[in-house]
């Protein structure tokens, strides 16, 4: 079967960040809040993790958002639509478990962890849930999927960093708010982990706030994301190990120790860029190739 | 000079158990220690004058000891043996294998280390020899009173099983020169068919009574006074053959005709001790036996007064049960009813006592054979002065093989006295051919041709490259290697072969270069031999087993498996696969890996429309991402997959079984059985404090990159792996092994693997392990750490290890650890591989609702691999744990059986296509 884009779409308009739609019916039929995909792009690609951030079963498709960060991630932005992506797997990872909860949940996105986000806001509020959404971004350009979230919440907040759009300044901002005005009964928040650390310090009981039980969803590097390599481990505060994969991604954010997670996550950092640097040159030279020839080479960077 | 050695201590230190024996008056044991002091002392001289030189010049020592080159020779041998020349650097293969050794240097092991090793020849000489009478035959089983035993080694010295000097060979031809040679027969005068004349010698003969009319002659010309023969238990319904020594006329009569089962006739040589000329007719081990003891261990205590030894011929004896077995299993007799046996025309013929007579080929009967039997390569009995056996010979006439003037003169009495007829041998036509062409099928060509070696890449070149490290065995490392197979009839290998390929036939056929054949004939047990040649553990498996490795080197199994694996993938070989009717069923595989692979590859034969589901973007399992490239060139598994395709199998990459389809999405699809060889993958972490350090990683994500995401490749390829300067693996099996060396391979400047067990508990393959230490990899036993100590930036970069001891053995059979107390120290490292094992991975397993899993997620099964749900089957490591290659193909192969059984009893099939021929 390939796995074929059936719709790209580029959110803002810098080239970093990218909606896509993919024909995988099997994948889809199975999906559910909280799953992700392993994508390998082409013959000499790695394997990496994307959660799914929309599925379809009838038409059979998926919905990812992904930032460009690394040479993979540049790779798949230049994918267009009709073309195929060499192997594509999931769902991997636990569904979340979707409940009706006597007070109201927060979900809070940052950045490219809004789409994730999404699917859980539907399912959740399917349950009955009220549903208060914090999206955050870097400025008004990286922001998306607002109204998408406003049909599917019962109160939706912004913020950027510039303050651009919505409240200026981070997620945490709403949130000491929100929690100083009412009971929770649950926080969500996905991504970055930067970001999820300091949710788990706004909310767990450290402060004058209330403690509420926090839920993160994890993101590490993984090859295979059936449990086999290990690589996305992560250990608690009281020094236990999970593996992202086949115990998650969703935890409890409280738990986690995140100054070691924030460490391992950069463990192949000098790598991710030497690959960049190199694939920036060779894109650079076909550039400069293609326009001297006047002659389209479809694939070649690819 | 002389020197009171560990040996002649040790029996005088026990010299009254030894008196109280019996086997020895206090004067014989005087003269015994005499005798034995004197050739001690000489052993000694010979020793401390080497040890003086710093090497061995035999010219030199001859001129100062003042010995005979020979005496020299089979001194030197000795010492080695015992291994008090390893400062020369001599070795002795055989005892440096065992390894039970005595502690104190200087002395032998005592026999049971042949019975286990089950070379024992059953000549009887080690019961004589033991001075306390510890050794005895029970049931034709060498039994030894370890209680009794006190470990002198006298028993192992003599023993013509343990070594045999060239030496003592050697000897015939140097000395005499005047004889014929011809390999099966070896050294002679001349050879005669001939019979006797005395009626009451033809009465009790099975052929033409030459050794009884011989001896009958040596009775009378008063050349012996006695002879030790063989007769049978006279209760009238047994075979069971007796040793005796014999005086007079009558009782020799008694010892005419042939005995087919071992009367273990040396175990009463002693008694001859105090006759002044003796007589002795014995097989070849017999007289193997009596030469070895022609100079060792006492140079000639029990030898001197042995005037005349006559040569049985034999093909192999048997043990008397045995025997038994072969007239109830194969010709339905017992024992009572029979009159005479005879072999014949390469046929076993009993008569029974009612007159009639039935036969079966000798073939048939050659698995009742003892191992001892299937070492031995002298047909007609080699170190004698006749030998007499019926090869050759027409019906009621013996062949007689004179060996040297003594045997002439004995035989010309015969003729002089016209006692016999006789004729030269080669007056029969074809006679000479025929004993020789048998003589020959006995040789053993062992001795002339070393196990033959894969052709390696050089340890330095090879540890900064991925391609394979053994380059080549060729097509004349098989013609040679091949010939060293002893083809026993009841083969120790297949025994040791999970699959049990029959392997002395898939020699046979390699011998006669049918590649076409052998190869399809271990596809029929394998469907992976490319792969199980290379990665099997053959040295606890088919070739730890195998008869030839007990004495010398075992024949290369496993290097003939991936010889003909090999060749039959570069010639394209057509793989002729006969399919049952084609059903129309359809099975899924679980997991490509070796028990998915295997159980895919037979179910297709079975006619089934198989197909295999894997989570991975490409097949083979741990065969892809744990085993490296240098190890099995994922070519290779390509290959066999591509095989597979043309069999017919299918392959569905990409899909979780569990996550992207649910076995109730199986059923609906129509698949009617499942079977399940996820393996066992998730990696166990250690609990200690520092695991989470960056550069600390399980060795299954290191070798995945490396080895299926080929991250050796980066940037080229876009995974990256990170490899410090120092490298600790932790671990001691395959995948410590494969993981120091591919970090080696990657640029580490060192690395270091430790074990917390010894080297000896360690479970990886033992070519790994040779070939990791080529490598220069460092190995550090005993040794378990304890804690990773990261820098700032949380990577690691030391590490705290204890030191263990060994304690009793825990339920694994191998000695538990312990750990020393305040021997901790600490180590640099910059990167840490955990190799420690793996568990089972819960996500195919626990997604099935109503399927047993035991405390440790592994799938419980029974006998037929029947999981609780009954038309899921499971097989390989997600039902054993973690285990061998093989063991999940064997697991696979007799799950295909079973699922095939199984959809047989419920499914009725609409049948399409017979016998298909398949070119792969």
């Amino acid at each position: 079967l390939p796995f074929r884009i059936l719709k790209k779409k580029e959110i803002g308009s810098n080239g970093i960040l990218f909606e896509m739609v993919l024909d995988t019916p099997l994948i889809a039929n199975k999906a559910h809040a909280g799953n992700f995909i392993i994508i390998r792009i082409n013959e000499k690609g790695e394997r990496f993790p994307l959660t799914i951030a929309d599925y379809d079963r009838e038409i059979g498709t998926i919905t990812i958002v992904f930032q460009v960060v690394g040479k993979s991630t540049k790779l798949l932005s230049f994918r267009e639509v009709g073309d195929e992506i060499l192997d594509v797997v999931g769902p991997l990872g636990n569904k979340i478990r979707i409940q009706k909860f006597d007070y109201p949940i927060v979900l809070i996105g940052g950045g490219v962890g809004i789409a994730p986000c999404y699917p859980q806001v539907k399912e959740l509020k399917e349950a009955g849930n009220k549903i208060i959404c914090i999206l955050g971004a870097r400025n008004k350009e990286l922001l998306f999927w607002k109204d998408k979230m406003r049909a599917v919440c019962d109160e939706l907040i912004i913020c950027t960093n510039d303050g651009s759009e919505g409240i200026k300044g981070f997620v945490t901002t709403p949130l000491k708010t929100i929690l100083k005005r009412e009971k929770l009964s649950r926080v969500i928040a996905i991504g970055p982990l930067i970001m999820m650390k300091n949710v788990c310090l706004t909310t767990n009981g450290s402060n004058s706030l209330s403690k509420v039980e926090t839920y993160v969803s994890l993101n590490t590097i993984m090859i295979d994301g059936t449990g086999m390599c290990g690589g996305c481990r992560f250990q608690t505060i009281d020094g236990n190990i999970y593996f992202a994969c086949v115990n998650g991604p969703d935890f409890d954010g409280h738990m986690i120790d995140f100054d070691n997670l924030i460490k391992r996550a950069k463990r192949f950092e000098d790598r991710e860029s030497e690959s960049l640097k190199l694939y920036n040159i060779e894109c650079k030279a076909v550039k400069k190739y293609k326009e001297t020839n006047k002659y389209v080479y479809s694939n070649s960077i690819n | 000079m002389c020197t009171q050695t560990a040996l002649i201590k040790i029996l005088l230190d026990n010299k009254d158990k030894i008196l109280n024996a019996k086997k020895y008056s206090k004067y014989e044991f005087t003269r015994f220690i005499n005798s034995l002091n004197k050739a001690e002392t000489q052993r000694q001289t010979i020793l401390h004058r080497i040890k003086a030189m710093g090497y061995i010049d035999i010219e030199k020592l001859k001129k100062e000891i003042q010995i005979t080159e020979r005496d020299l020779i089979l001194n030197i041998e000795y010492l080695k043996e015992l291994g008090l020349l390893e400062f020369v650097g001599e070795v002795s293969e055989f005892y440096n294998g065992i390894e039970d050794k005595n502690e104190i240097k200087g002395l032998f092991p005592n026999i049971s280390t042949i019975r286990d090793k089950k070379i024992c020849s059953g000549c009887g000489l080690c019961v004589s020899i033991c001075p306390i009478n510890a050794i005895k035959f029970l049931d034709d089983v060498l039994s030894i009173d370890e209680d009794l035993c006190i470990q002198c080694g006298l028993c192992y010295a003599c023993c013509h099983r343990s070594f045999f000097p060239d030496e003592l060979k050697i000897n015939q031809k140097k000395y005499v020169r005047d004889l014929n040679y011809t390999k099966g027969l070896r050294h002679f005068k001349d050879v005669y068919t001939a019979q006797t004349k005395i009626e009451d010698i033809i009465q009790v003969a099975q052929d033409g009574g030459i050794i009884t009319t011989l001896f009958k002659v040596a009775f009378e010309e008063n050349l012996i006074d006695h002879a030790l023969l063989v007769k049978e238990l006279t209760n009238g319904s047994s075979f069971k053959p007796l040793p005796a020594l014999v005086d007079n006329e009558i009782e020799l009569l008694k010892t005419g005709g042939t005995k087919y089962s071992n009367a273990h006739a040396l175990k009463i040589l002693y008694k001859a001790r105090n006759f002044k000329k003796v007589g002795i007719a014995g097989t070849s081990c017999v007289l193997q036996a009596l030469q070895k003891i022609s100079f060792y261990p006492l140079n000639k205590p029990f030898y001197d007064n042995i005037i005349y030894k006559i040569g049985i011929f034999c093909m192999e004896s048997f043990d008397y049960d045995k025997l038994i077995e072969i007239l109830k299993k194969e010709f339905h007799k017992n024992p009572e009813e029979i009159k005479k046996m005879d072999i014949n025309n390469g046929h076993f013929i009993i008569y029974d006592k009612n007159g009639d007579y039935s036969e079966i080929p000798i073939k048939n009967i050659k698995k009742y054979g003892p191992y001892g039997c299937f070492l031995c390569d002298d047909l007609c009995g080699e170190f004698c002065d006749l030998s007499v056996g019926s090869i050759g010979s027409e019906e009621r006439w013996s062949t007689v093989i004179i060996r040297n003037k003594k045997g002439a003169d004995l035989f010309q009495k015969l003729v002089d006295r016209d006692l016999i007829n006789n004729k030269r041998l080669e007056s029969i036509q074809n006679a000479f051919k025929l004993i020789n062409r048998l003589a020959k099928s006995k040789i053993k060509m062992y001795k002339e041709i070393p196990r033959q070696k894969m052709i390696e890449q050089d340890p330095n070149i090879r540890r900064k490259n991925f391609e394979e490290v053994p380059k080549e065995f060729s097509i004349e490392n098989v013609e040679l290697e091949v010939q060293r197979c002893l083809q026993c009839a009841n083969p120790l290998c297949v025994e040791g072969c999970p699959v049990k390929i029959k392997i002395p036939d898939f020699i046979n056929l390699l011998k006669k270069k049918r590649f076409d054949e052998a190869s399809v004939f271990i596809r029929q047990y394998n469907l992976l031999p490319a792969i199980c040649g290379r990665v099997c553990p053959q040295e606890i498996q088919c070739e730890g087993k195998c008869l030839l490795g007990k004495i010398n080197k075992p024949v290369a199994i496993g290097n003939l498996e991936r010889f003909i694996a090999d060749w039959s993938i570069a010639n394209n070989s057509i793989v002729e696969t006969t399919h049952d009717v084609s059903k129309n069923l359809k099975v899924a595989i679980v997991g490509s890996g070796p028990a998915g692979l295997t159980c895919a590859g037979e179910l297709v034969k079975y006619g089934y429309d198989v197909t295999v589901f894997e989570a991975l973007h490409t097949g083979g399992g741990v065969l892809t991402y744990g085993i490296p490239e240098f190890r099995l060139p994922k070519v290779i598994v390509q290959q066999e997959i591509e095989n597979l395709k043309k069999l017919g199998v299918k392959f569905e990459f990409n899909i979780i079984i569990g996550k992207s389809l649910k076995i109730d999405d199986l059923k609906n699809l129509g698949f009617k059985a499942i079977f399940i060889g996820v393996g066992a993958g998730l990696p166990i972490f250690l609990k200690i404090p520092g695991m989470n350090l960056k550069g600390v990683l399980s060795a299954n994500e290191f070798l995945t990159r490396a080895n299926l995401m080929k991250a050796y490749k980066f940037p080229e390829y876009d995974t990256p792996i990170k490899i410090g300067k120092i490298v600790a693996v932790i671990g001691g099996g395959n995948v410590a092994m494969d993981s120091a060396r591919v970090a080696l391979r990657l640029g580490a400047e060192k690395v270091i693997l430790v074990y917390r067990r010894s080297e000896k508990e360690m479970p990886a393959r033992r070519e790994e392990y040779h070939h990791a230490k080529e490598e220069g990899i460092e190995f550090l036993f005993l040794t378990n750490p304890i804690k990773f100590i990261g820098d700032k930036d949380g990577d690691v970069h030391q590490m705290e290890v204890k030191k263990m001891r060994l304690g009793v053995p825990d339920d694994s059979g191998r000695q538990r650890p312990i750990p020393i107390e305040n021997s901790e120290y600490k180590m640099i490292v910059d990167t840490v591989i955990i190799a420690i094992g793996t568990r089972s991975n819960p996500i195919c397993p626990r997604s099935i609702v109503g399927l047993n899993l035991d405390n440790k997620g592994y799938i419980i099964t029974n006998e037929y691999f029947q999981s609780s749900i009954e038309n899921i089957f499971a097989g390989g490591d997600i039902v054993t744990g973690s285990a061998t290659v093989i063991s999940a193909m064997g697991a696979g192969k007799e799950a295909a059986e079973a699922i095939d059984k199984f959809l047989m009893k419920n499914y009725k099939f609409v049948s399409s296509t017979a016998a298909q021929k398949i070119r792969s």
